[in-house]
């Protein structure tokens, strides 16, 4: 019965992948006509206007691709790692301490070369996911941090508290300086449009890694989802799963964020999406999560150039809309306490 | 018995005593922002002419500086603060949770928002954007209301609803900045953020009348807020009418809020500092509805005073209050885990 839904969900999403794909080569604020898209796949001449422009919808629908497999994937390592049904990105405020860290690094450190937005980008994700996941666990008194205690309300206020602290920062550090302001202003939208080759094989590497460590923790994974007693008793390292979980998930969102801006809300969609018809098994959840992050990214991205013509509407916004109806209806199910 | 109303009476005195205490230290305080304010600035004035200027008399320079500029900043940076205060104490003492108040669950977002939108947007200023800023924090404070209404009422799920109407109301802020010409956008950075900068007297009008009207139905309620704050079960019991009490108090609050985000801006935290400020203050029972508001005036005027004068750059106060209120966040993030 599962293997059969299982499967149903794949086509179906592979076929959604299919339609997806030639719209968003085809659409945008000047329309390629299918013809000419079947004329350029068989090799022949096209029109030299749409040249150019289907070169940027390549370089963006590969970006969209990428960038939705690694949210997706960092969405369901996160929530099965913190076992909390709202572990999303954009949740635990890593965007927003990504944008404060490479704003400070522009104005402080003279940075502007994209190789260190990357670097600074991937340090502030990392760090502002242990602050908040630290403020969530942290239980003065007792002297220990456990992340039992991080339930969804608190990890959703400390990274609300953790996003509010670096929006002020950000805007002490840009208020008395315009030339930052332009910069950051790509920080608070997440967006495909402005990829480049080059900056899709500079975060390609840390992608790669991430996927690779995400693949190769999901038997260790599956096991912790038992309950760390039994997972211990299995043999396996619940603090080291746990902490490489995190790593690699971070190393995805992070590396997502400094080429494509905070594009917030895909990584919770999606493994919820696919857990309501494929069940927990992390075997099928996080290929899935990582597939469907795709199509959600470039269908997103689609829309957003059909509703905002003739300009267009950056993808970070449409996730928003999305997505945050989805929240609260994951809130409502949700066990929060009165 | 008559001991026990003995004692009862000795905790009441005592305790009277004590908010008047700490409402004299506040009154004196904001007293000496407020003087700070008036006197200091790119020309600093003497008291006596800052007072001879406020009493109509034509001194050259420090009339205009006095009272067209400066009189303005501290009138509406105190009501602003009284009323972010009061408007968060009344929600974080009636839901019994001190994170949930108006700014952590989006309301004034709500506002900031539709105030955006109508000056970016639809090019329109002065009142009509005040009064769309206003309607825009009712619509989501009601949205969140509507949403949250389960069959058991949770706080802690009505917070996280806030939270998520944030994250939309952000996004489409964020838009908005994306899409302004090059020259809007500093100015609605610093509007976002809050700031009192450019505050005339003629703003006071209308939201002067707003802060009056709800601060004063509020302070008229302020019996049923205490019972409100005893429990579900209990306030019915006592024979009060809670849905109609919470829902009157509940707007109330919201359109102080939304009314001042309209004015000033966001002023991210103060709402939700005061509260739990003033009930520290005054140890036993909680803080009312005046002592919160209080503080948060202080908090804007010094605030304020820090903005303006203690960097090279000139900061609006919501940044500097915004600074000031997460590390508070935190803490009080971190002390609700103790309690588990």
């Amino acid at each position: 019965m599962k293997a059969k839904k299982t499967v149903l969900f794949i086509s179906v999403s592979v076929l959604v992948l299919l339609v997806a794909l030639p719209l968003s080569f085809a659409v945008g604020s000047r329309n390629i006509p299918l013809s000419d898209l079947i004329g350029a796949v068989r090799g022949e001449e096209i029109n030299s206007l749409y040249f150019p422009i289907l070169q940027k919808r390549i370089v963006r629908t590969v970006l969209g691709l990428i960038a939705g497999c690694a949210l997706g994937t960092a969405g369901a390592l996160m929530q099965s790692i913190t076992r909390n049904p709202i572990a999303d990105p954009s949740i635990l405020g890593v965007n927003t301490g990504a944008s404060f860290f490479v704003v400070a690094g522009i104005a402080f450190f003279n940075i502007h070369t994209s190789v260190q937005y990357i670097w600074f980008a991937l340090a502030g994700s990392a760090l502002t996911a242990l602050l908040v996941f630290g403020i969530a666990s942290f239980v003065p008194g007792k002297g220990s941090m456990s992340y039992n205690n991080a339930n969804p309300i608190r990890l959703a206020l400390s990274g609300a508290a953790v996003s509010t602290a670096c929006s002020s920062l950000i805007s002490t550090v840009m208020l008395p300086r315009t030339n930052v302001m332009q910069v950051f202003r790509f920080w608070q939208t997440g967006s495909i449009g402005s990829g480049t080759w080059e900056s899709i094989r500079m975060v390609l590497p840390f992608l790669i890694a991430g996927f690779a460590l995400s693949v190769w923790l999901i038997p260790s994974l599956n096991v912790l989802a038992l309950g760390d007693d039994i997972a211990m008793g299995l043999g396996v390292k619940v603090v080291r799963t746990r902490a490489l979980g995190a790593a690699a998930g971070v190393l995805l969102c992070g590396a997502t964020t400094a080429v494509a801006g905070p594009i917030g809300f895909v990584g919770l969609m999606i493994p919820h999406l696919v857990r309501m018809f494929c069940g927990n098994d992390l075997k099928t959840l996080i290929p899935l999560s990582a597939l469907d992050g795709a199509v959600l990214l470039l269908l997103s991205d689609v829309l957003g150039r059909l509703i905002g013509r003739p300009g267009e509407l950056e993808v970070g916004i449409v996730t928003a809309f999305l997505g945050a109806p989805v929240f609260i209806m994951i809130i409502r199910k949700a066990r929060v306490g009165r | 018995m008559n001991e026990t109303i003995g004692v009862t009476e000795k905790g009441l005195r005592s305790r009277r005593s004590r908010e008047l205490g700490v409402f004299m230290v506040l009154l004196i305080l904001w007293f000496v922002a407020a003087a700070f304010l008036l006197l200091w600035g790119d020309q600093v004035y003497s008291f006596s002419t800052v007072l001879r200027a406020l009493f109509g008399e034509e001194v050259k320079g420090a009339s205009y500086a006095v009272n067209t500029i400066r009189v303005p900043r501290v009138l509406v940076g105190t009501l602003a603060g009284f009323s972010f205060g009061a408007a968060g104490n009344v929600f974080q003492k009636m839901l019994r949770n001190s994170l949930a108040s108006p700014d952590v669950m989006g309301i004034t977002s709500g506002a900031s928002a539709a105030a955006v939108f109508a000056m970016m947007v639809l090019g329109l200023s002065g009142m009509v954007v005040s009064m769309l800023a206003l309607l825009g924090g009712i619509l989501a404070a009601s949205v969140i209301l509507l949403i949250s209404r389960t069959r058991t009422f949770s706080v802690n799920k009505m917070i996280l609803t806030g939270i998520g109407v944030q994250a939309m109301l952000q996004a489409v802020i964020n838009f908005i900045i994306l899409k302004t010409s090059d020259y809007n956008i500093s100015d609605a950075l610093r509007w976002l953020s809050g700031s009192l900068n450019g505050v005339r007297m003629y703003d006071l009008s209308l939201f002067g009348v707003i802060v009056v009207v709800c601060v004063l139905i509020i302070l008229f309620l302020g019996r049923e807020i205490q019972i409100l704050g005893l429990g579900e079960e209990l306030p019915v019991t006592l024979g009060m009418n809670t849905k109609r009490s919470r829902t009157l108090l509940l707007y109330c609050a919201v359109i102080l809020c939304a009314g001042t985000t309209a004015v000033t801006g966001p002023l991210s935290s103060v709402a939700f500092m005061s509260g739990p400020i003033a009930s520290r203050l005054i140890k036993t029972g909680g803080a009312g509805t005046i002592h919160a508001g209080m503080v948060g005036a202080v908090i804007v005027l010094v605030s304020e005073a820090i903005g303006q004068f203690a960097f090279s750059a000139r900061y609006p106060v919501g940044v500097v209050t915004g600074i000031i209120g997460a590390p508070y966040l935190i803490y009080l993030l971190t002390k609700m885990n103790s309690k588990g």
